[in-house]
């Protein structure tokens, strides 16, 4: 088996006393598809903000590669978020100001300091996602499946290691949500590793399935 | 540049609260300027009327008896001193003013017509020419009260006595009729003064060099202390006192004028940033989510936090132009219509690049200030608590 991209080891995350999280354990390999299925409110998304450095564990250790990010500064992990690693949330959480080019293009023009580069690539990846029509709309303006598919090519864009969707076809018709899984089968055509949580039967039966009840992976 | 687009855009979004903001900036700014611009017109009528058009920087008086024999000559060492760009000799005597035998006391000045700088300024007729023993220029204030005006003939009195313990009223009071040349302004003295020729003033005295004192004016009115111990240190024979020490209340109205300036400025400083505090943070509060996306694509709290203070630089740049240009527009009113006028002493707006890029600059530190603690709370939020909606 290659080297895991990412490591997770007895992972526990509590608030006061209660267990949101409780000592989960996940291996992510390059071109891993894993689907995260489980009721509402058994720790998914907190599983995925505690994986995507946005949220920091109570117990136990994530490893990027063979980085421990236990120890990782918050300018540390806000590099890894945005070289490594690439969010979809279900509600797209684009950036309402900017149109669908630039929410694309913001993480690649951070990450180089080239805009003129970072459009570029945006471009490519708008034609790819069927977007172009839409490029340059405000992204408040955009459908909900225009919103994913943009938000699916803003997690792509600095080519991370890792992405993690959350219930990203939560919001969707049947017609967006083939949209969207096609779009996200290119984060593994890609060679990333992609963790989604979702309660979608047409996501989960793709890939490796991990069941999660309670906090616990099942 | 990606922190300065993302700045600018997120102003664009938040537009009521932008123009809330510059509003805010430009309304410092704009106050600020034609109020500067205003002290600095009084402290400039203050300096005119007392300094330069009144008693001088330093005032070389005989530190032995009362007047000077030969005051040109020591005028003409003074001229010498560095810094000293006039010593005009004047003569002061007592005296009085008078029509049908209703006689007003004034000081009698004697100025020569020639000299480089006078104690006055005509307002109304003209100066007396050199020499000439028939004309006399009378102060405005006391003009009013006599009741005379230019080209009216009036009688003079003058003093001629060196000792006021052993008066006599036949022989040492100078009777003379004058005709009046020209009315006078323009300094805190001259309104109540008769200025006349002081070489007549001299003849009469039998003394045609003399002077009571002689006025110094400098390059720098703020050097005449050090420029006054000099004096007495190379003329051993004169006192020299500083404008400061020899006329306190301009000393006191000029800081008085500071301190108003400083209690201005301190207004300004807390009317900008309290707003512009709360219009940041609010403006913070309003946009938690796109700073939570932020932080959740991987912009570090430091980007988040120069993102915001950029947007103070820009609200503190855009708001200090417009406050200039709102600023600009009170000056030339105030131009046109003087916070002040009385006679000669007048005050009008001094317009400087100073006068504009000092207020601009302070409003602009000031917005700056303002912004830190929105910054700092925006580059600490949790942008995972914020997407999960638990903030």
């Amino acid at each position: 088996m290659t080297k895991p991209i990412l490591r997770a080891e007895s992972v526990t995350r509590r608030v006061g006393e209660l267990g949101i999280v409780l000592d989960v354990s996940l291996e992510l390999g390059a071109g891993d598809w894993v689907s995260l299925v489980g009721p509402s409110g058994c720790g998914k998304t907190t599983l995925l903000m505690l994986l995507g450095l946005l949220d920091r564990q109570s117990a136990g250790r994530i490893f990027f590669g063979d980085d421990d990010t236990t120890t990782w500064s918050g300018a540390a992990r806000a590099g890894a978020r945005l070289r490594k690693i690439g969010f979809v949330f279900q509600a797209g959480n684009l950036l309402d100001h900017l149109t669908t080019r630039d929410n694309i293009a913001l993480p690649r023009w951070r990450a180089t300091g080239s805009r003129s580069q970072a459009l570029r690539e945006a471009d490519e990846l708008i034609a790819r996602f069927g977007l172009a029509a839409r490029a340059g709309a405000r992204a408040s303006t955009l459908s909900a499946g225009e919103a994913q598919r943009t938000a699916i090519a803003r997690a792509l864009i600095n080519q991370p290691l890792l992405v993690l969707a959350d219930e990203p076809t939560g919001n969707l018709d049947s017609a967006n949500t083939e949209l969207v899984l096609a779009a996200l089968a290119e984060v593994t055509v890609r060679g990333a590793a992609l963790l989604v949580a979702t309660h979608d039967t047409h996501i989960a039966d793709r890939g490796r399935r991990v069941a999660m009840r309670d906090g616990r992976l099942t | 540049m990606v922190m300065l687009f993302l700045a600018w855009r997120g102003l664009l979004q938040s537009r009521l609260i932008t123009i809330l903001l510059c509003t805010a900036v430009a309304a410092g700014v704009a106050f600020q300027i034609p109020n500067a611009a205003n002290l600095r017109g009084y402290e400039e009528a203050v300096i005119t009327n007392g300094l330069v058009r009144g008693n001088g920087d330093v005032r070389v008086r005989p530190k032995q008896g009362a007047r000077f024999a030969d005051a040109d000559a020591i005028a003409a060492k003074l001229l010498r001193t560095d810094g000293v760009i006039a010593a005009v000799p004047v003569l002061i005597l007592a005296g009085a003013i008078g029509r049908d035998g209703n006689f007003k006391g004034a000081p009698v000045v004697g100025v020569d017509a020639s000299a480089s700088r006078v104690p006055f300024e005509i307002t109304t007729g003209a100066a007396v020419p050199s020499g000439d023993d028939k004309t006399i220029v009378v102060g405005t204030s006391l003009a009013t009260r006599v009741g005379v005006h230019v080209a009216d003939e009036v009688q003079l009195r003058v003093v001629l006595g060196s000792s006021f313990d052993s008066l006599d009223p036949e022989n040492d009071v100078g009777r003379y009729t004058m005709n009046v040349r020209g009315l006078s302004g323009g300094s805190f003295l001259s309104p109540e003064s008769i200025i006349v020729d002081r070489s007549f003033l001299a003849r009469e005295l039998g003394a045609p060099r003399t002077a009571t004192q002689i006025v110094v004016h400098l390059r720098d009115h703020f050097a005449a202390r050090t420029i006054a111990a000099r004096i007495e240190r190379e003329l051993p024979e004169v006192s020299a006192v500083a404008w400061a020490d020899d006329s306190p209340f301009l000393g006191s109205a000029l800081q008085a004028s500071a301190a108003i300036g400083t209690v201005s400025r301190a207004m300004v400083w807390l009317a900008v940033l309290i707003p512009v505090w709360a219009l940041l943070y609010v403006h913070v509060l309003h946009r938690q989510r796109q700073i939570g996306v932020l932080g959740a694509i991987g912009l570090p709290a430091r980007d988040v936090f120069a993102i915001h203070l950029m947007q103070a630089a820009i609200v503190g740049v855009a708001g200090g132009v417009i406050g200039c240009a709102a600023g600009y527009g009170i000056v030339r009113w105030f131009e046109a219509h003087p916070i002040f006028t009385a006679g000669a002493f007048e005050i009008r707006p001094v317009v400087s690049l100073a006068t504009f890029a000092i207020p601009a600059l302070f409003v602009l530190a000031t917005t700056l200030v303002a912004g830190i603690v929105p910054a700092w709370r925006a580059a600490r939020l949790d942008p995972g608590r914020i997407l999960r909606g638990t903030v």
